[in-house]
């Protein structure tokens, strides 16, 4: 089900250059990002109380996100498509996209959600300097991703090693 | 080369034991090789399965965000797994539609990943054995692997199998060998030996031999057996003996015993000859007694005529030397002497004539010799012979034959079987002073005569007549029948002129003897 909902996508990621298509591939990334996190037991009301996917606006995936999330579920959490503009409101977010026009500077967005168990994507190196988990990069036209593990051991956040493995940079965590 | 049939036991046990051997091992190892083929097989799968289980789960997120590289790196470590030759992960996500993704292949190795993902499943081809399966995150699949392992392993462990079963099998058989040799001595010694035995019996013919005995199994039963039958033979073989020796005894008696009885035969055969002789001397004496009467009346007349002549000449000489012949009295005596002289003349003439015929009779019945003659004319001659005899009877005879039949055989016989028929019926068919009717008939046919003789007296009842003809056979005896008349007629119809006869006769209605007889004798000798 999932493949053909990814096969909808189509055409291969390196033709990046495509904006629509580098979204198409993000979208599913973000999807797929929640398969390989394991969240904190208490983040979830119960075992089937749905995933949040929140995209602090604007919204720079158009309506490839809602196609890719539709009718999905991870772990039995069925996903949840919420779009914000304000911090205040991503209470009860998993999975937050801050998009890189957003109105909020980073540092103040980031400062809000440290220590919450909220795994914060956004684009490139910068975003995880500044305490990000994933941030996409483009590497030869192909979307990768980086990951700070820091930040997710902050947010209490386990990810999978078989994530860590495709990704293209780990920072790795300062206790451990 | 020689069949199965003919091998001798002990081979044939042998045979039989490694034979038996050979196929329980044969079939104990190839089911051991089978089955471990099998489970071997399915090991292998089973192993294969859960290495692309495990390779598949690695790669989960490699497919899932589409990083071939990550996903390659992981398949290299199959180079840990020397019997890999190749390994693919197959996507479905990001628009590739089950096409190869990611691929491993042992150096060496040319044969690379089918283009497309296989369906999932295993399948073995002879140098490899291939297995897919989908590689799933939550439930959710998001391609295949397929992996493909070469089966030197297999082959090794199957090289390995039947050597060991081979080397099994030798030794299997060996020791079958060594087993069999053992029990076939057990079973065939006393076999052998009772072999042995039957053959010394059959050679000697000493049916008191015995086959030594060997336990209670079945060949102990079959040469207690034997040596029972033996034992039976050797009392029926003294018995046959002691029948055989009786009845040689008996051999020799009865051959003594036939002996005695040729020696008898003869001596009766000589009898009835002599018999036969002396019937023929009386039945010529009769001729003679015939004759002699015959002749008698002439003779006597003769002299009669004779002395009444010498009477009447001596009258008429004395009364011529007296003087006192008259004229009247040479009349009277000329008279008497030519009355005299044709009286004598006629009565000599008359005892010629009988003397004539009788001599001809008699020396035909007393001579063998064969010439032709005229039957009529000769049936009148013996007919003449016998009137003395037939004259007291009173007996009429009527004879019907052309006198122009003649035939050429033994007239001495024809006469002798003719008067001993005449006699016959004289003797047994009328009683004392009654008188019938004998007739004689002959008719001439093709090569032969027959001769009908019948009477019309007693007849012979039926049961008599196949004794007839037989010596010594009589309703007379110590009345004149000698039971040879009919026999002697039988002899000489058939023997002496190879001829036929046959008897129709019934009580009270005469009797009919005909016979034939071939008109030239000499070609039915």
């Amino acid at each position: 089900m999932v493949a053909a909902a990814l096969a909808l996508v189509v055409f291969a990621p390196s033709l990046a250059a495509e904006s629509g298509l580098e979204y198409r591939v993000k979208a599913a990334f973000l999807f797929n990002f929640a398969r390989f996190v394991e969240w904190p037991s208490n983040s979830f009301d119960n075992a089937a109380a749905p995933l949040h996917l929140c995209v602090l606006e604007p919204d720079p995936f158009g309506t490839t996100l809602d196609q890719t999330v539709a009718d999905k579920t991870v772990d039995k959490h069925p996903l949840l498509l919420r779009r914000t503009a304000r911090l205040s409101d991503t209470q009860g977010c998993h999975i937050l996209f801050v998009s890189m026009d957003a109105s909020e500077p980073l540092p103040e967005v980031l400062g809000a959600l440290e220590n919450r168990p909220i795994l914060t994507v956004s684009e490139g190196d910068e975003f995880l300097r500044a305490g990000g988990i994933i941030g996409f990069v483009l590497d030869q036209g192909k979307v990768r991703f980086h990951v700070n593990l820091q930040a997710a051991d902050g947010a209490s956040l386990k990810i999978s090693s078989k994530l860590l493995n495709v990704a293209s940079r780990v920072y790795p965590s300062g206790d451990r | 080369m020689r069949s199965f049939t003919d091998l001798s036991l002990r081979h044939k046990l042998t045979l039989a034991i490694l034979g038996t051997s050979a196929a329980a091992i044969l079939l104990a190892t190839a089911s051991f090789v089978t089955y471990e083929w099998f489970t071997v097989r399915k090991a292998m799968v089973n192993d294969l399965a859960t290495l692309a289980q495990i390779v598949g789960a690695n790669t989960t997120a490699a497919v899932s965000f589409d990083d071939a590289v990550t996903a390659r790196e992981t398949l290299n470590a199959l180079r840990a797994k020397p019997h890999i030759e190749v390994a693919c992960i197959y996507s479905n996500v990001y628009g590739k539609n089950g096409s190869a993704f990611a691929q491993y292949a042992r150096p060496g190795v040319t044969s690379k990943c089918p283009t497309q993902a296989p369906a999932p499943g295993h399948g073995f081809s002879t140098n490899a054995l291939s297995l897919t399966r989908p590689i799933e995150v939550a439930q959710d699949t998001i391609g295949r692997i397929y992996i493909r392992q070469d089966l030197q392993g297999l082959w090794a462990r199957l090289l390995l199998h039947l050597q060991v079963a081979a080397a099994v099998f030798l030794v299997g058989l060996l020791l079958a060998l060594g087993l069999a040799n053992l029990f076939q001595a057990i079973i065939t010694r006393p076999l052998l030996a009772l072999a042995g035995t039957a053959r010394r019996v059959s050679e000697t013919k000493d049916y008191s031999l015995r086959a030594p005995t060997a336990g209670q199994d079945e060949v102990g039963q079959l040469i207690d057996g034997f040596n029972g039958m033996l034992g039976q033979v050797e009392i029926r073989d003294r018995d046959l003996r002691k029948i055989h020796d009786k009845l040689q005894q008996q051999v020799v008696e009865t051959g003594t015993a036939n002996n005695d009885l040729e020696k008898a035969l003869s001596r009766l055969k000589e009898t009835q000859e002599q018999l036969v002789e002396t019937e023929k001397m009386a039945s010529l004496g009769g001729l003679v007694g015939g004759v002699a009467h015959e002749i008698n009346t002439p003779v006597g007349v003769s002299v009669t005529a004779a002395s009444t002549l010498k009477d009447s000449t001596t009258q008429v000489v004395e009364n011529y030397n007296a003087g006192k012949l008259t004229d009247s009295g040479l009349r009277r005596y000329m008279e008497t002497a030519t009355q005299s002289s044709s009286i004598i003349l006629n009565n000599l003439n008359r005892a010629a004539e009988l003397i004539q015929s009788f001599k001809q009779v008699a020396v035909d019945q007393s001579n063998a010799e064969r010439r032709r003659f005229q039957v009529d004319e000769y049936i009148h001659e013996i007919l003449l012979s016998l009137r003395p005899t037939l004259k007291k009877t009173g007996h009429k005879i009527e004879v019907e034959c052309d006198p122009a039949i003649a035939i050429d055989s033994f007239p001495g016989a024809f006469s002798q079987i003719l008067t001993n028929l005449i006699m016959n019926s004289l003797i047994h068919a009328y009683d004392e002073g009654e008188s019938g009717t004998l007739s004689i008939q002959v008719e001439q046919a093709k090569g032969h005569i027959q001769l009908c003789y019948a009477d019309d007296g007693k007849g012979i009842p039926a049961h008599s007549h196949k004794q007839i003809f037989e010596p010594f056979f009589t309703t007379r005896r110590g009345a004149g029948g000698s039971g040879l008349g009919l026999h002697i007629v039988y002899n000489l119809t058939t023997q002496k002129m190879h001829g036929t006869i046959n008897v129709e006769s019934e009580a009270g209605a005469g009797t009919r003897f005909i016979i034939t007889l071939p008109i030239d004798e000499k070609r039915h000798a």
